[in-house]
């Protein structure tokens, strides 16, 4: 099977679980107790005449599967309709709210890279050493720690206490330290609750790597121990941590709107929770759109990646 | 010569008389099932069973030998249907039995039973002995409960265990123990026929001489009809009365079991007799090693399966299409151009030149 | 083919320990292990405590946990008040305590959802293969392709926001995860011979999926319920701490952590304390599941997935 041949087939597979998907998202509307168009307008009340208006620009006359294939129809075309309770079209909110989600979820991915994976490689090269142990523990400890907590804590310690960094809000238009000064209390709280999962991934995979045939053969012949670690094992590993990406896509994407709760940031997370709230369902029903959109597309690219760099699994 | 209409009304007669016959049984798998692999035509196929025929006379053994991966268990676990074949026709006791639904075919299990290979894994270690002894008994709704258990440890005594192992695990006995209690399953139902998987190939020398034995006195004490299927030559020769021998989903060879032993006739055969140790020292045969590994079944080669790897292969002829069986005496055929009488003519013009 | 090195004919039918009637080999050797792993002990220890503090909230609470100014409000820990009293003056470690009733009770109700349901599209789609595999499988990837927590907020959205709701939620969350699991096991048995054995017997497909193929599954079944439950309380702690599960009055973790933000410089141990607990429990729950893990593939010890 070649490349092409294979992300074809990853994508021809993907049909049904991007039409499953979708149709649960728009069936949520109709799921709900109650009249839809009652429930679009949320909590605001209404005449006879709004309502017919209502249905009308929702396409609700017509047949439930005629209904999903405009609501698709408009998606695809960046109509995610309009939220009677914030009174403004969802893929403008969405729009205008994505840039903050997108910078608070990669910098708490690449604070977790950044720690994650220099641990462990020590924890794997150390392997049955305190180091190892130490190691294990801190990380399986970050992943129990439920990361509005862990926010919270670092408010009270580093905003409260020592005062060094803001502990709410996010400087939309401020200058660039302006917007480090206040991503990084969030940015450590939503990093340190996927930074177990790199540390676990990174050490098995180089302990795989480690206990392989060439590298004992290498060892053998007197390479060093750092040209070994850097030179070998190190390239070899990087396949399996490419894999948990697309794991810890779904984490980050769930602990943002955990972390934008705690920390006050007004992402793409807070509205998704104001709106469930209110039970604003064009909103909610356009925000899970992209975000699903989002992780089945990453997925496919991280599953294409793998593929392309080592050919071998092709033929699983 | 090849078969003519009088040798085709005697197979036919034959196919009656059997208690087991099989023709032209084909079992293709398919890789990549899924709805988008059809789609895209990723579909593998492995022709595992490719086009087989023999009978299997009542209360006769019929062993069935080859490398692992030829098809033989397939074929046998294809007979039971465990597998629907892809082709072709079983006929137990002259009645075809190849397009039965299961539910058809279920009162028939009682009759066909089958006997596994891996101790470790033929007895499942969350039932008790008596549980799994009684299983099919329980399953085809055979006597009564107290009929059942009384049974089960008739069978414990008659494969050499003792009755009080019926509340035992299987965990705590050995692997010529759990194997004796799998041939305890199978008769449970009291078959006529049973297919015997590699029932000894996991087991210890000493071990393996015992479970034969047992299987052998069975035999005579039930007029068993056995498929004896084995990678291991030596073992074959002690139990089976005729043999045929498989390589890639064919049959090459098939005859009596003493015919086939003294008078090899297909290379493949020769090949694998050269490597099985002759009790006696004083005969000196040259070991014939062949080279390379069996070919993918996915993919096997033009003509004769085995040309790839035949010490004597005679040239083109071998590659264009697959040998029919050769008449070499009475019941004993093999599917080699070397018996090919146009083919050793023309062979020796060529040599003359 | 290689010759494996059985026991002579006479096994150690002998060595029979009291347990050996009840326990399969397999079970006494997992046992036996996890008895070796420290962390795991540990970790089961913490639970089984957890558990018994939920089950005898009433008793051990020293106070009502709803009652309001049973001391003064935002009062620091003392004797009186362990760790001290929230704003309206009611006593922190009895709302703890009674918390770990609730937000124990919805995570075993939705792992108990999500493991039945699981083990039975599971092992449905794994013995019997084909479209049925295919249609339930594919049904899994769309629920996993939504990342846990936010699948949970949304169904609150369309089902309504109560906790029986939110226990709901987590269980179709975690319903894929499950079905995994038990549909590779199911693979694997396929092939078993004691499977074969089953079907030459006449045994039809749902004889063996509940007589063979679910059976032989619990264990894993088992550890993956462990993982999944730590998983589950923190989901669920997340929905109370956004206002989704557990309505107030009632107590839970979340919802209390999430309260206590207002007095956060005042009274920081309104926050502080409810999170130590979920720390505490869902710690325990994983280190329990990774040494079953341990226990039950001594060589797998290295894996992750």
């Amino acid at each position: 099977m070649g490349l092409a041949r294979y992300v074809l087939r990853r994508l021809l597979l993907l049909v049904p679980v991007v039409i499953g998907a979708t149709l649960l998202i728009f069936l949520m509307l109709h799921l709900a107790p109650g009249d839809p168009a009652r429930l679009i307008l949320g909590q605001r009340r209404a005449s006879e005449e709004t309502i017919r208006n209502i249905r009308q620009i929702f396409h609700l006359n017509e047949p439930l599967w005629k209904q999903y294939l405009l609501w698709l129809w408009d998606a695809l075309h960046g109509d995610l309709g309009r939220s009677f309770t914030f009174r403004r079209p969802v893929t403008e909110m969405i729009v205008e709210r994505y840039p903050i989600t997108l910078q608070l979820a990669l910098s708490g991915w690449l604070i977790s890279m950044a720690v994650g994976i220099p641990a462990g490689i020590v924890s794997a090269v150390k392997q049955y050493t305190k180091v190892d142990y130490v190691t294990t523990i801190v990380a399986l400890s970050g992943v129990s720690m439920p990361v509005f907590w862990q926010g919270i804590m670092l408010i009270l310690l580093f905003s409260y206490f020592l005062g060094w960094f803001p502990s709410s809000g996010f400087a939309v238009d401020g200058t660039v330290f302006d917007r480090l000064h206040h991503l990084t209390l969030p940015a450590i709280a939503l990093g340190t609750s996927i930074t177990a999962l790199t540390v676990r991934l990174t050490r098995s995979a180089m302990l795989d790597v480690l206990n392989q045939d060439y590298i004992r053969t290498a060892r053998s012949k007197g390479v060093s121990e750092r040209e070994i670690i850097t030179g070998h094992a190190l390239q070899n590993a990087f396949l399996p941590i490419l894999t948990v990406l697309g794991m810890q896509l779904g984490l980050l994407l769930a602990g943002s709107v955990l972390t934008e709760t705690v920390f006050g940031i007004g992402g793409l997370g807070r509205l998704l929770i104001r709106a469930v709230h209110k039970f604003d369902y064009p909103t909610v029903q356009g925000l899970t759109l992209v975000i699903v959109t989002v992780m089945v597309f990453m997925n496919l690219l991280v599953d294409v990646l793998y593929t392309f760099i080592n050919p071998k699994i092709r033929y699983d | 010569m090849t078969v003519t209409d009088r040798e085709r009304d005697r197979d036919r007669e034959a196919a009656e008389d059997a208690l087991v016959s099989v023709r032209g049984l084909e079992k293709y798998y398919e890789s990549n099932q899924g709805l988008v692999d059809r789609l895209l035509g990723n579909v593998r196929r492995v022709k595992a069973v490719d086009g087989v025929s023999f009978d299997i006379p009542a209360g006769q053994t019929m062993g069935l030998v080859g490398e692992s991966g030829c098809g033989k268990t397939t074929l046998g676990e294809t007979l039971l249907k465990l597998h629907d074949a892809t082709a072709g026709e079983i006929y137990y006791d002259g009645r075809p039995i190849t397009d039965l639904s299961d539910g058809q075919f279920r009162p028939m299990r009682e009759q066909m039973q089958m006997i596994f290979q891996d101790p470790h894994s033929n007895l499942d270690s969350r039932m008790v002995i008596g549980d799994i002894i009684t299983e099919p008994m329980n399953v085809l709704d055979v006597g009564d409960r107290a009929d059942r258990e009384a049974r089960a440890k008739e069978l414990l005594d008659q494969v050499g265990l003792d009755r009080s192992y019926y509340d035992r695990y299987p965990h705590e006995f050995s692997g010529g123990q759990r194997q004796r209690v799998g041939i305890a399953r199978a008769l449970s139902v009291d078959p006529d026929f049973v297919v015997c998987d590699e029932p000894v190939s996991a087991l210890d020398v000493s071990v393996q001489a015992q479970i034969l034995e047992l299987l052998d006195d069975l035999q005579d004490e039930y007029g068993l009809t056995y498929l004896f299927i084995s990678h291991d030559l030596s073992v074959v020769r002690y139990i089976c009365d005729r043999l045929a021998v498989m390589y890639l989903g064919k049959i090459v060879e098939i005859g009596e079991s003493e015919d086939v032993f003294e008078n090899p006739q297909h290379p493949y055969t020769r090949a694998l007799l050269s490597a099985v140790p002759d009790p006696d020292p004083a005969v000196d045969r040259d070991r014939i090693f062949l080279e390379g590994a069996p070919p993918s079944p996915e993919n096997p080669p033009e003509g004769c399966r085995f040309q790839t790897r035949c010490p004597e292969k005679i040239g083109p002829v071998c590659e264009e299409a697959p040998p029919e069986f050769y008449d070499i005496e009475d019941g004993h055929h093999s599917a080699c151009y070397l018996h090919d009488e146009a083919v050793d003519e023309s062979r020796s013009e060529a040599d003359d030149e | 083919m290689a010759q494996q090195t059985q026991p002579v004919e006479s096994a150690d039918t002998d060595d029979e320990s009291a347990l050996g009637g009840v326990l399969s080999g397999r079970h006494r050797r997992i046992l036996s292990s996890l008895a070796r792993h420290r962390g795991g002990l540990v970790g089961a220890a913490t639970l089984v405590a957890v558990v018994f503090v939920a089950v005898a909230a009433p008793v051990i609470a020293p106070y009502d946990p709803l009652e309001q100014f049973v001391g003064p409000a935002l009062a620091g820990p003392s004797t009186a008040h362990l760790l001290g009293t929230d704003m309206y003056g009611r006593d922190v470690l009895s709302r703890i305590v009674f918390g770990a009733r609730n937000t124990l009770l919805l995570a075993l109700i939705a792992v108990g959802i999500s493991s039945v349901l699981g083990t039975i599209i599971g092992a449905a789609a794994g013995f019997y293969g084909g479209w049925i595999d295919e249609a339930l499988m594919r049904g899994m990837d769309v629920v996993f392709a939504f990342p846990s927590l936010i699948l949970a907020i949304v169904m609150m959205a369309t089902f309504g926001i109560n906790m029986y709701n939110a226990a709901f939620a987590v269980a179709v969350v975690f319903t894929p995860q499950f079905a995994r699991v038990i549909r590779s096991n199911a693979l694997s048995l396929r092939e078993e011979e004691f499977i074969k054995a089953a079907r030459t017997s006449g045994g039809t497909r749902r004889y063996i999926l509940f007589k063979h193929v679910i059976p032989n599954g619990i264990s894993e079944l088992i550890v993956q319920t462990t993982i999944n439950l730590a998983s589950a309380i923190l989901i669920m702690s997340g929905l109370n701490f956004l206002g989704l599960g557990i309505q107030p009055p009632k107590p839970s973790w979340g919802y209390m952590l999430a309260n206590g933000r207002s007095y956060l410089l005042q009274a920081p141990w309104i926050s502080t304390f409810p999170g130590v607990a979920i720390m505490i429990v869902v710690l325990a729950a994983n280190i329990f599941g990774d040494g079953l893990r341990d226990a039950l593939d001594p060589r797998n010890t290295e894996r992750v997935r």
